[in-house]
């Protein structure tokens, strides 16, 4: 009797307890992510849908697609791909050199250190880095039109327009790709052997085997690229002062104060961004997921 | 003329000598291991016989034809390697497939083929799965059917069955035999798993630190061992050192007890320390002892452990640990720890080498 | 095999120098403040600035928070769901790569919207930052975390010194962190090197972080901006090193943009 009324009365205590104990392990996180990210962002989604006198509204969405902010978009999506299409590409060849055999093997822990720095290494300092080197008054620049008699800014470049932030991302965007692809290319070499041994050419490697492995992780790292330097900001305003059409520029013209809009259309603007890093997210997430099956 | 010769082949990575000196005459049809311990070098030479190394000097022929510098694509050796290297992206049949893809074979061909060697492996069912669908020993499989499908002149195994786990290696190594006798392939097979070597082969090549310390058949390896590095890597084994008492009729002694052996190394003088061999199993425990019996020593036992069909037993001769493997009978009680006993073993089993000391 | 060694070469010198010169012409920059100054001009007025030096601390101060938040919200977390409750797992870990999809600015304009004024604590400044810190840093330290705990036995280990009468703080704080801690200091040191440089935040909310005071200097100061670019990579350079130390070569990826 005594054995019923205990097993009957313990389960209900149990699990009470067990939802209480399991809630303190996951309390500090959910809090911290409901408070600072989720609430935050659900906060600009509803100043974009209501503020002013409109009530429930999609003016604000409504605005973006007026030439300047839509050329704002355009310009930080233009920058973002063209940035992460070169990176990926340079980044991949550089790590095949590396990786391939090509370059002295001693060298391979030094190019992978450098590339975590450069890849760490963004911002404002960058900004400066390149300022030194390429600026109308850089080392680059004065040695191109003093020995090569090549006057760069007189050419159409500016190195505080659309090619001199693309050179510049680079210095990060290169490394990171290199990064992201070295595990993948390691594993290459192996296939390429046994692909050797069965009489197969470099070309019929790289075009039945190489790259239809590659093909997932390449669209991956591309992406992860792309919002490696849609989000970015720092590197942007120090090299132009701010007066490049970036949607981030924008955004943080508007919370300064420098340049006075809506407050609304500032939320738009950032949901918009959240919504196109969400769509690379998801795309990066589900390419990923093959990866990780095929490399078991 | 051997099929394959591996004529004094050197590689060196910076000062480690990986490969110093090795030459092999593989006969046609023949199934060879090359059996050693951990980065002795096994890999390397296979990898060079392969193509994917240069050698530093030396050659490869095979047929007559001297490979040593034919690129691995124009070699036509299958290759299987230890982490099997299939390709994810393409089903079974197509790994099977690709090498004759590559040689230009036609598509009418090409079918019949990579089901006859999926069949061959037991696969025939599973054509159409990609790698990561198959198990350890089925991805194996498929490595071996991919790497006979173009008809190669010779087949590398590195350590192809070292990944999966024992009851499947005894079968697939069985198999591989199997198959390597149907075809009648050259084959040379590494491995560090010395029953592996001994059960599978015509002929077993003991590596040590860069050289082949001995080219011989199974039986020759673990009988007669050429060096006590052969004598202490192959099967378990004694080592006793004897003192040399008549190098005419090769006799030695231990404490005053006389071993009687086949050979002695040559150059050895009177006096001078020995090392004997001895395999645990070929020992035999006996009552009688003459005083003028050879190759019978007495010794104390320390300790006798229950080992089901037999016993193993520790004795002590001279100050000097033997191990003794004897058949256990419930009917004839073995002597226990503390006891006295003689043992004895036959003349021709015994190999002495220079004492290493 | 020759022609693709002469290709490789050829990328290795092109991408060395792609990657070297900025370095050495903000190195040459930077030592020529003047033709009546020394060389060290510009590092000698910087060291000599106190607003460098506060700048500095601050950074560090706010990096060494997100750190200490981030572990202590990821961590149990992280640490429960790997013991109990599985399902859990994949949950945590799309959270805490999320930040991914907020882009700093952004981040900060949702904060400065929300908690603007009125919510009391959440409306100070250093929280806010605080907060924004330790968001940005969460997916890196997930990342070192979780690789921390797959790494050792962590159900074996808990459950030993739970048999041995240890109470859960004592396991945590005895057992599970002492054993996570070569892990988690990877990850702390690329957090570290993220923050010190990190501009977009700080500089929204009215702080004079270093990487404030940097675009400050370099808005008056040109050499001295050069010369502060190159600290600033000798730091990442340090702190990426350590990091790679710590985690046995591997290079994790991160950065203040
Ligand atoms: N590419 C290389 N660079 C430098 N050293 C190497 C290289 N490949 C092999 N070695 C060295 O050569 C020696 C022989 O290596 P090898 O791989 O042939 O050994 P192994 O007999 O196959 O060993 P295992 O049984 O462990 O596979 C090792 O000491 C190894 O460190
Ligand atoms: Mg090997």
């Amino acid at each position: 009797m005594t054995q019923v009324s205990t097993s009957k009365a313990a389960p209900p205590l149990n699990r009470a307890t067990r939802i209480w104990t399991t809630g303190v392990w996951f309390l500090p996180f959910g809090l911290f992510a409901v408070l600072f990210l989720f609430l935050p962002s659900i906060g600009l989604f509803v100043g974009s849908v209501t503020g002013g006198a409109h009530g429930l509204t999609l003016t604000y969405f409504g605005q973006l697609f007026q030439s300047q902010y839509l050329d704002a978009y355009k310009v930080s999506v233009e920058l973002s791909a063209a940035t992460a299409l070169i990176g990926a590409v340079v980044g991949v060849v550089l790590a095949w050199a590396v990786v391939g055999g090509g370059l002295p093997r001693f060298l391979r822990p030094f190019f992978l250190t450098f590339s975590g720095v450069a890849s760490n290494f963004a911002g404002i300092p960058l900004a400066f880095a390149f300022t030194a080197s390429l600026g109308p008054v850089g080392l680059v620049t004065l040695f191109l039109s003093h020995h090569l008699n090549l006057n760069l800014y007189q050419h159409g470049f500016s190195l505080f327009g659309f090619s001199g932030l693309v050179i510049t991302y680079l210095y990060f965007q290169i490394p990171l790709m290199v990064l992201l692809m070295v595990p993948a290319l390691d594993n290459m070499s192996r296939w390429g052997e046994a692909a050797m041994n069965l009489g197969a050419s470099p070309w019929q490697f790289w075009w039945h085997i190489g790259l239809p492995i590659l093909r997932l992780p390449l669209l991956g790292a591309t992406l992860l690229l792309f919002g490696n330097s849609f989000g970015a900001y720092a590197t942007a305003y120090a090299l132009t002062s701010g007066m490049i059409n970036l949607v981030p520029i924008v955004i943080g013209q508007e919370l300064s104060g420098n340049v006075v809009f809506s407050p609304s259309l500032a939320d738009a603007l950032a949901v918009g961004m959240v919504l196109i890093m969400t769509t690379i997210f998801a795309v990066y997430l589900l390419t990923n997921r093959n990866v990780v099956r095929w490399q078991r | 003329m051997s099929f394959l010769d591996i004529q004094n082949v050197q590689r060196h990575f910076g000062s480690q000598r990986a490969v110093d000196g090795v030459s092999i005459a593989v006969e046609r049809g023949e199934f060879i291991s090359l059996l050693g311990p951990s980065g002795s070098g096994k890999t390397t030479l296979l990898r060079i016989v392969a193509g994917f190394e240069r050698p530093d000097s030396g050659a490869i022929v095979v047929d007559g034809e001297n490979l040593t510098r034919t690129p691995p694509q124009r070699r036509n050796m299958g290759m299987v390697f230890q982490s099997y290297a299939l390709f994810p992206n393409l089903t079974a049949a197509d790994n099977v497939a690709f090498g004759l893809r590559t040689r230009h074979v036609p598509p009418t061909k090409i079918k019949p083929r990579v089901e006859e060697l999926l069949t061959m492996v037991g696969l025939g069912e599973k054509a159409g799965r990609y790698p990561h669908q198959l198990s350890g020993g089925e991805q194996q499989r498929v490595a071996l059917a991919r790497a006979l499908a173009p008809n190669p002149r010779v087949l590398l195994l590195d350590e192809p069955l070292s990944a999966l786990d024992a009851r499947i290696r005894v079968t697939l190594r069985a198999e591989i035999r199997r198959i390597q006798r149907t075809l009648h392939i050259t084959t040379l097979y590494v491995t560090h798993d010395q029953e592996e070597a001994l059960a599978m082969s015509d002929r077993v090549v003991v590596f040590n630190q860069g050289h082949a310390e001995q080219i011989g058949t199974p039986e020759d390896i673990y009988d007669r061992p050429a060096t006590s590095f052969v004598s202490s890597f192959v099967g378990t084994t004694n080592r006793l050192v004897a003192q040399v008492a008549d190098v005419r009729a090769g006799l030695c002694v231990i404490d005053g007890q006389k071993v009687q052996v086949t050979a002695l190394p040559d150059g050895i003088d009177q006096g001078s320390a020995v090392d004997l061999w001895l395999r645990p199993e070929r020992i035999h425990l006996t009552n009688h002892k003459g005083p003028d019996d050879t190759n019978q020593l007495s010794g104390t036992v320390e300790d006798a452990m229950f080992l089901g069909a037999r016993t193993g037993m520790r004795v002590t001769i001279n100050g000097q640990p033997v191990m003794v493997d004897v058949p256990r009978d419930p009917g004839y009680p073995n002597p226990r720890a503390g006891e006295l006993v003689t043992i004895y073993f036959s003349t021709n089993l015994t190999a002495t080498l220079s004492n290493a000391q | 095999m020759k022609g693709s060694r002469i290709w490789s070469l050829i990328v290795g010198v092109v991408g060395l120098l792609y990657f070297v010169v900025p370095l050495i012409a903000t190195a040459q920059f930077s030592v020529q403040e003047g033709p009546s100054k020394p060389f060290w001009a510009a590092y000698s007025s910087i060291l000599a600035d106190p607003q460098f030096w506060s700048s500095l601390r601050l950074s560090l101060f706010m990096a060494l928070s997100a750190v200490v938040i981030g572990l202590v919200v990821i961590v149990p977390a992280a640490y429960w769901a790997f013991l109990r409750v599985p399902r859990m797992q994949s949950w945590v870990e799309f959270i805490s790569i999320l930040p991914f999809v907020v882009p700093p600015i952004v981040l900060v304009l949702g904060l400065v919207r929300l908690y603007g004024s009125g919510f009391g604590p959440l409306s100070d400044r250093p929280v806010m930052l605080m907060a924004a810190y330790g968001v940005v840093s969460m997916p890196y330290l997930f990342r070192s975390v979780d690789n921390g705990l797959r790494s050792m036995d962590v159900r074996a280990l808990t459950e030993a010194a739970l048999g041995l009468g240890a109470s859960w703080p004592r396991v945590l704080f005895r057992v599970v962190l002492p054993n996570l801690r070569t892990a988690l200091l990877g990850g702390a040191f690329l957090v570290f090197a993220l923050i010190m440089g990190e501009y977009a935040i700080s500089s929204m909310l009215g702080f004079n972080t270093f990487g404030v005071y940097m675009l400050l200097t370099g808005q008056t100061r040109a050499h001295a901006a050069a010369a502060l670019a190159l600290i600033s990579f000798g730091l990442v350079w340090l702190l990426v090193g350590v990091m790679q130390a710590v985690n046995r070569g591997n290079v994790t990826i991160g950065g203040a943009r």
